[in-house]
């Protein structure tokens, strides 16, 4: 079974295996993609009941909470793939790494500004530097900046090497985001879902958020190899095996 | 058909911004895909072009 | 793993325990700063500066709002369940602001303990549920917010 892994592991490594890997699997996530944001969409629009307090306007947090867990799970998931580029120095690994960063970015804006647009009438502000909000405005400049210095390098491997560094250094602002609200006294409220424990949501109201959360992951899935398929493609474009792959696509 | 909600316009708002980055952030890499496979495409074809006309210009040399 | 492998790898843990650390460390120190908002409490504790701005937060006190009949101002009073403040404020106030809700107003203490806010913003909790399970829970007495 390890064995077998590893193997699968070290096939995932070679561009061309790889590429045809994510050419197979993008259609099947963004189908599952599709599916549970119908369900979660309309459950989230339709069925669940309007708030005690907030009425409609608590919808926002369909989007808004799968949102922000996806932009720290992706942030989770590039620093893992860093440690792997740099440790063992696998290039699919690196290459997905710092694609990772602009779909965090992506995350992270619509977290940021659907958060703004809920605050708006339920706080009276929009905006306020408290630890939550800040911290998360961090993480989008963190991966700006990822993004940023990989770009910088003509070498890519150089870069990749340097950003992932960078990656790893910002990892330090996650528990930072997640615990902001219980260490420091803050305009955002605390966990609504916990793991272990109670969540101070009514059941009637979790479908949608559990539908939502799941295809968004699929959605991460999706845009992550597409983008790291067009990196190999651009980077391997004098290779022999996109030569060949090309040459398949002429006849 | 569309829901009647208390604080609409946020509502709608935010939805609509969310599925604007995620259709930009779906659709951008897609069309990069196709864009690259089309310029490698010219790219073989006119080197193989290139490399015939290499080939046929030797062969006459040697006539 | 390869010996070289190793090495990387214990470099990148000394990393990022290192910055962990001095993030730890540089986040203890400023703990004061990181508040968004101190409770009556604290007031209490360590009185500030009359002339000194600060944003003061807590749940507003059922029963305590009083508002002016042919103006904005209005009155109330933030409690944290065991000091109490006085607050008065002119303007438009957000449309969570209710009694018994978390609120943030920033603005100063005057000599008699009166805190003049010049914003207030409501605090949502964290607690999520249709208006038919809030009237049965009051109805039950349960407090909000201790829904399992």
């Amino acid at each position: 079974m390890w064995k077998r892994l590893k193997l699968a592991f070290h096939k995932l490594g070679s561009p061309p295996i790889f590429y045809r890997f994510a050419q197979t699997l993008i259609p099947w996530l963004w189908s599952l993609t599709g599916v549970g944001l119908a369900v979660g969409l309309y459950q989230a629009l339709y069925v669940v009941p309007p708030d005690y307090q907030q009425g409609d306007s608590y919808r926002i947090l369909y989007v808004h909470v799968p949102a922000a867990w996806q932009a720290m799970a992706t942030y989770l998931i590039m620093a893992i793939l860093a440690i792997i580029a740099l440790v063992w120095r696998i290039r699919t690994a690196e290459i997905m790494a710092m694609v990772a960063a602009p779909i965090g970015a992506g995350f992270t804006l619509i977290c940021l500004v659907t958060g703004a647009i809920w605050g708006e009438p339920m706080w009276g502000t929009w905006w306020a530097w408290d630890a939550r909000l800040t911290s998360m405005l961090i993480l989008l400049f963190i991966y700006l900046g990822i993004m940023g210095l990989y770009a910088a390098f003509d070498d890519h491997r150089q870069g990749a090497k340097m950003a992932s560094v960078l990656v790893l250094v910002g990892v330090v602002n996650i528990p930072i985001i997640h615990f902001s609200v219980d260490w420091w006294t803050t305009l955002h409220q605390g966990s609504t879902i916990n793991l272990f424990g109670p969540s101070s949501m009514d059941p009637t109201m979790l479908p949608p958020l559990i539908w939502m959360t799941v295809a968004v992951k699929f959605m991460f899935a999706a845009m992550l190899l597409q983008r790291a398929r067009n990196e190999l493609l651009a980077q391997d474009q004098r290779k022999q095996w996109t030569k060949r792959l090309i040459g398949d696509l002429i006849e | 058909m569309i829901p009647e909600f208390s604080y609409a316009n946020y509502v709608w708002s935010s939805y609509a911004i969310a599925m604007a980055v995620v259709l930009w952030q779906a659709l951008g890499p897609m069309f990069k895909h196709r864009r690259l496979l089309w310029q490698l495409r010219e790219d073989q074809l006119l080197e193989a072009d290139q490399g015939n006309t290499a080939k046929s210009n030797h062969t006459r040399e040697h006539a | 793993m390869t010996p070289r492998r190793r090495k990387r790898l214990t470099m990148i843990v000394v990393l990022v325990v290192g910055i962990g650390t001095a993030a730890a460390i540089a986040i203890s120190a400023l703990q004061e700063n990181m508040l968004y908002f101190i409770a009556p409490s604290d007031v209490q504790a360590q009185p500030l500066p009359a002339d000194r701005n600060f944003r003061l937060g807590g749940l507003v006190e059922a029963g305590s709002i009083e508002r002016d009949a042919d103006s904005l101002h209005v009155q109330f009073v933030v409690t944290d369940g065991v000091h109490q403040v006085p607050v008065t404020y002119a303007g438009i106030l957000p449309d969570l602001f209710r009694e018994g809700q978390g609120v943030i107003a920033q603005g100063r203490l005057d000599e008699s303990g009166v805190f003049h806010a010049r914003e207030v913003l409501a605090r949502h909790d964290e607690t999520y549920m249709p208006p038919e399970v809030a009237a049965a829970l009051e109805r039950s007495g349960a407090p909000h917010g201790v829904v399992e």
